[in-house]
């Protein structure tokens, strides 16, 4: 017994001190990397066009099914976002199951099912497959588009997604970048509107879903626990019947000629930070020679956070949290090269000196060898991750199908990656990356980076949020020897005029109030009474959200119930005011008169307003005299600062009195809009308003 | 003599189930840590994951959000791995990586190509051996774990409802009662001298599970195992571990929260339930799916789409060690009153409770999470998560296989039973969540 423990015991100790020669003062060596095990799925077609691929893969005992159409891109037009609804309105109702039912059935399967305007799919256990695909070829060729009621919904949430992004800094971005490069009647340059969304109907779902809901150029797809048998015998069965035909091929409008690298910047006024954006359109498609050298290429510059963007804009100089550059290949059409970060308003021409530096480094001299073989192993291990999802392999089989390449592109596209050069990448990148004819994008604060863009060597144009041009918003033309006084007095003139005026003692409004991208509707009330009191108060169904007060000596701030006394400054500036409208009390020396500048598309004169030592700028459009525009800056809970705009686009008139009936606010990313419900002059108010 | 005992274990057992089930290995090494391996050799993948059993509850209630900062914390590097460099190692692999934390357990987990295996075994057992707990690392993370619960939970509308105020409504006594996100003041208010104990008690490997999944062989993955990890020294003290009993709740505790991040009022229930190795905790979690998975059910078809009262309304099991929390969450459509709403829910509730479910209802269910649950050994990553879980909570690693023949025994009659049982409106947190300052 004991003979053998202490056998044992060497054994432990001796082989400890053998797997103990492990080094761990370095990371240890990759070991060889192992062949990757790809499979080809079978494709075949149906006498209908319709192809179908099946990927095997018999680990779990699921499948999931696909079907994508593969017409080539859709121009929209005036009912663009039209293609964003097909899905849901498929699948709310079909000939034999109502919405409900069909609901009811899918959920018991426990299958995913949806459809989109590209096709649609679900994934459910084998055991289901069957009943499940009965439901999904009822969705995909029996739909009908009789659920106006979900119409009505999807357009309702359209909208108020498309508010949601009105001051969103990307969405802009990425929308005004698409029309530089494609156009705005481009299938991939077109955006959505207001009255695009509102002008779709069901007729127009169903019109589109005639039109390219056919099998010609459609692939079915199974991946998962099925074989090639059962699946020729289920896309038979619900499939054969579908009646042949091609989608139609769209032509898509012209591209703009690409021209010289120019800034192109987006007025944002409410903006701390510019978003940058520079690119270029490429005819890049993965059937070119040069794909592999490409995707290494854009990976040293500027994939992930090992780039070179990276490391410059944000490791080294500290400017932002991120940048990176994507080259995108598209079969159709025409891809992108882009390079983006968000970078601080103040350091928006440096680091476009530095993207600019970084893309004709990567042109102009060769990646060292090693660089490349870091970027190559890195691309190396990600293919193998991508791959253990099955339905990798099936699209993997499908892409080589519609973007016609060659059976073994998946197969050889390692080897393909590691057998690029340093040179390849280097001739690559500077075919690409069209230094001298690049849009430069900002989508930023122009009155505060314009000046410094312009300086910079580059033509310096500029683009409303829709990429349409216009002239230098910030840009101050001459206002002449008109003087603030008379600004103001053609003001009260414009409104009513002074006599009508200073009959009115009290003012009393009700709003509704809608914040972008929040699906509740306030109520707004504003009560008013000269000289001085004020209130306004918002409310959600009756509850108070916020409660602002001013009894002439003392005032209040409530949120929620919780009221704070306002401090001496805020006393002051409520003091100041003296009277229902205070350009009737401005004087000569609190205006000065700044020039005329655009506001929404007209000119406006801007008059710098100081009172209590702090200045706000009101804008006073030149041709009515009316007030659009109000800025100002306060502090943030963080002591940032914080620009608030109000925009006054829409007046209305009572009792001969003009009035703005439309208010909007941006503070921030965050807009808020006041629409007039009801106003009345010398009644509904007392002094009790005011406590 | 019980080195050659452990030695033997080593050889472990191989568990076969069949051509769907998943095949597992596992075995303790002698410092205690618990191994489990499965072999796919499909795709040159290897997920490693590293479980160590400490989660809020093992916290001390001076020192919350302790567990959580470790999580952090243990990126710093290591004697071997300079700071910052950890996720380096990683993403220059091609690979992912991450981690979590809940009340019970924190969870490290690397994808790596197959090839790197060895690298995630260094990484993990170098973390395991000396990570860096010092104060400039713990001064970082600090910083970066306070961002996170700004981005997390001060500035997302209900999170701090969800996280904190429904927990510390629900739980008096047991470490459930703070949030796993803990106290800022409490990490401000530890010296490196606690942290260090911390890892101290915890981070060891007799606290630990290491689950491989994907592109190995077995035995020589044991090999690197035994290299990298054995020499690792076990703990020395006991893992304080909460042993408490919580007195029921007999009346109904109802609370309102203004939350400024919010712009729709919300209403939230909490009923405090059995531990999720408790029979009826598979039935609740049957329960909260017939109330709120999918267009179908109940709260979705009869409170959002037909009667329109609600923008989303919810309901689920959070299932935990020591005890669960069953959720409802209603968000208020425009123009709804939230008590209008809260009588909807409640309706459903107590016909839930009154009629039980049908047998169709019961079956469309089973079918769901036969599904998910297939699923979820879809991928490398689930499948070591999914092992681990199974080990450390319920003690039968082969649960992969066969937790779904529990569901399948749930009758209606346990449907209506643990409804009556649970789901009682004097045994549960309401919290009225109303847009405002807080």
């Amino acid at each position: 017994m004991k003979r053998i423990s202490i056998l044992a015991a060497a054994f432990v100790f001796g082989g400890l001190s053998l797997f103990a020669q492990i080094d761990r003062s370095k990371a240890p060596q990759a070991g060889p990397a192992r062949e990757l095990k790809m499979t080809t799925p079978q494709s075949f077609k149906l006498d209908n066009g319709l192809t179908v691929i099946v990927a095997e893969n018999h680990k779990l005992p699921q499948v999931r099914v696909d079907l994508y159409l593969d017409y080539t891109p859709v121009t929209e037009g005036n009912k663009a976002g039209i293609t964003s609804m097909v899905g849901e309105l498929m699948r709310a109702g079909t000939a034999s199951y109502s919405k409900e039912k069909l609901d009811e059935a899918i959920d018991f399967m426990g299958a995913d099912l949806y459809a989109s305007s590209r096709g649609g799919g679900f994934s459910t256990l084998k055991k289901h497959l069957d009943k499940t695909m009965g439901l999904f070829s009822e969705v995909i060729l029996k739909p009908t588009f009789n659920n106006n009621e979900e119409l009505t919904k999807l357009k309702k949430q359209a909208l108020t997604g498309l508010e949601a992004e009105e001051k969103n800094p990307d969405a802009i971005s990425g929308r005004v970048m698409n029309v530089l490069l494609y156009g705005k009647n481009h299938p991939y340059g077109e955006y959505v509107t207001k009255e695009s969304i509102e002008s779709i109907g069901m007729d127009d779902v169903k019109t589109f879903y005639n039109t390219y809901f056919k099998p010609g150029k459609a692939y079915l797809t199974f991946t998962g626990d099925i074989t090639v048998a059962e699946a020729t015998a289920l896309a038979k069965q619900y499939f054969a019947g579908w009646a042949a035909g091609t989608a139609p091929d769209n032509p898509a409008a012209a591209m703009p000629a690409a021209g010289k690298t120019r800034i192109v910047l987006v007025d944002l006024p409410t903006s701390t930070q510019s978003v940058i954006t520079i690119g270029n359109a490429v005819n890049y498609k993965k059937s070119n020679a040069d794909y592999f050298a490409g995707v290494l290429g854009n990976s040293v510059l500027g994939g992930g956070s090992f780039g070179r963007l990276f490391n410059n804009i944000r490791e080294d100089k500290g400017w932002t949290y991120g940048a990176y550059s994507s080259l995108n290949d598209d079969y159709n059409l025409m891809g992108t090269f882009e390079a983006s970060a968000k970078v601080r308003n103040n350091v928006t021409d440096s680091a476009i000196v530095e993207f600019m530096n970084e893309i004709r480094r990567i042109r102009d001299t060769k990646p060292e060898a090693e660089e490349l073989n870091i970027k190559k192993a890195e691309y190396t291990g990600m293919f193998a991750l991508r791959l253990e999802r099955p339905e990798t392999g099936a699209s993997f089989a499908r892409t080589v199908l519609t973007e016609k390449l060659p059976a073994d592109f998946y197969t050889n596209y390692l080897k393909n990656i590691n057998a690029v050069t340093p040179e390849q990448v280097q001739s690559t990148m500077s075919k690409y990356l069209n230094v001298d004819n690049m849009v430069i994008l900002v989508v930023g604060k122009a009155e505060e980076v314009g000046p410094a863009l312009a300086k910079m060597g580059y033509p310096l144009e500029y683009a409303d949020k829709f990429g349409n041009p216009i002239s230098n918003p910030a840009e101050k033309k001459s206002a002449g020897d008109v003087t603030g006084t008379q600004i103001m007095q053609k003001y009260i003139a414009a409104i009513g005029g002074d006599k009508k005026l200073k009959k009115i003692k009290s003012i009393s409004e009700k709003f509704s109030v809608s914040i972008a991208g929040a699906p509740v509707e306030l109520d707004g009330t504003m009560k008013r009474m000269a000289p001085n009191k004020n209130m306004s108060e918002i409310t959600m169904q009756g509850m108070p959200l916020m409660r602002r007060v001013f009894d002439g000596e003392k005032g209040s701030m409530s949120q929620m119930g919780q009221a704070k006394p306002m401090d001496e400054k805020e006393l002051a500036d409520a003091k100041a005011k003296t009277g229902l409208f205070e350009q009737m009390s401005y004087k000569p020396e609190q205006l000065k008169v700044d020039g005329i500048v655009t506001v929404n598309g007209k000119d406006a004169y801007k008059v710098i307003v100081t009172e209590n030592g702090e200045n706000s700028s009101e804008f006073y459009d030149v041709e009515s005299g009316l007030l659009v525009k109000k800025e100002s800056q306060s502090e943030g809970e963080d002591g940032k600062m914080i620009t608030s705009v109000t925009e006054y686009p829409e007046y209305s008139e009572t009792g001969g009195i003009k009035q703005p009936s439309k208010m909007v606010i941006t503070a921030g990313e965050q807009v808020l809009t006041f629409t007039l419900k009801s106003r009345v002059f010398n009644k509904d108010v007392s002094a009790l308003d005011f406590q | 003599m019980k080195k050659v005992i452990s030695l033997l274990c080593m050889g472990g057992f191989v568990l076969g189930v069949g051509a769907q089930g998943v095949k597992f290995t596992e075995y303790t090494l002698p410092n205690g840590l618990h191994v489990i391996l499965h072999q796919d050799n499909t795709n040159p993948i290897v997920a490693v994951s590293v479980l160590y059993h400490v989660g809020s509850k093992n916290e001390k209630e001076d020192r919350t959000g302790f567990a959580h900062f470790f999580e952090h914390l243990l990126f710093e590097g290591s004697a071997n791995i300079k700071r910052g460099e950890f996720d380096k190692y990683i993403a220059s692999s091609g690979g992912t990586n991450n981690a979590n934390t809940s009340q019970d357990r924190t969870f490290y987990y690397e994808l790596l190509p197959s090839n790197q295996l060895e690298l995630g075994l260094w990484l993990e057992s170098e973390r395991m051996l000396h990570a860096r707990v010092e104060n400039v690392g713990i001064e970082t993370q600090r910083e970066v774990v306070k961002e996170e619960k700004r981005l997390r939970i001060d500035n997302q509308p209900y999170s701090d409802a969800f996280s904190r105020v429904l927990w510390e409504n629900l739980f008096k006594k047991h470490p459930y009662r703070w949030a796993v996100i803990g106290s800022m003041e409490h990490l401000n208010a530890a010296q490196e001298a606690d942290y260090k104990d911390f890892y101290k008690t915890f981070y060891v490997p007799n606290n630990a599970t290491l689950s491989i999944a994907g592109d190995i062989d077995i035995e020589k993955t044991k090999q690197l195992i035994t290299s990298y990890f054995s020499a690792i020294p076990k703990g020395t003290g006991t893992i304080p571990r909460p042993n408490v009993q919580e007195d029921p709740i007999t009346q109904e505790v109802r609370l309102t929260y203004e939350d400024k991040n919010a712009q729709v009022p919300a209403v939230l229930y909490g009923y405090r339930t059995p531990k999720q190795t408790d029979n009826d905790a598979y039935v609740l979690d049957i329960i909260g799916n017939v109330l709120s998975n999918g267009e179908s059910s109940r709260f979705t078809k009869e409170i959002v789409n037909k009667k329109q009262l609600a923008l989303y309304a919810g309901s689920f099991l959070w299932g935990l060690e020591d005890y669960g929390v069953f959720l409802c969450f209603g968000l208020v459509n425009q123009g709804v009153e939230l008590s209008t709403l809260q009588k909807e829910m409640d309706a459903q509730i107590e016909k839930l409770k009154s009629e039980g479910i049908t047998r169709e209802e019961l079956e469309k269910q089973i079918n769901r999470l036969e599904k998910d649950f297939v699923a979820r050994n879809a991928t490398m990553a689930g499948i070591a998560e999914n092992l681990a879980n199974y080990h450390v909570y319920y003690g039968n690693t082969n649960l992969i296989n066969t937790e779904i023949d529990t569901y399948r025994k749930i009758t209606v009659e346990d449907v209506k039973r643990v409804a009556n049982k649970y789901l009682n409106s004097n045994q549960r947190v309401v919290i009225d969540v109303k847009p405002g300052q807080q």
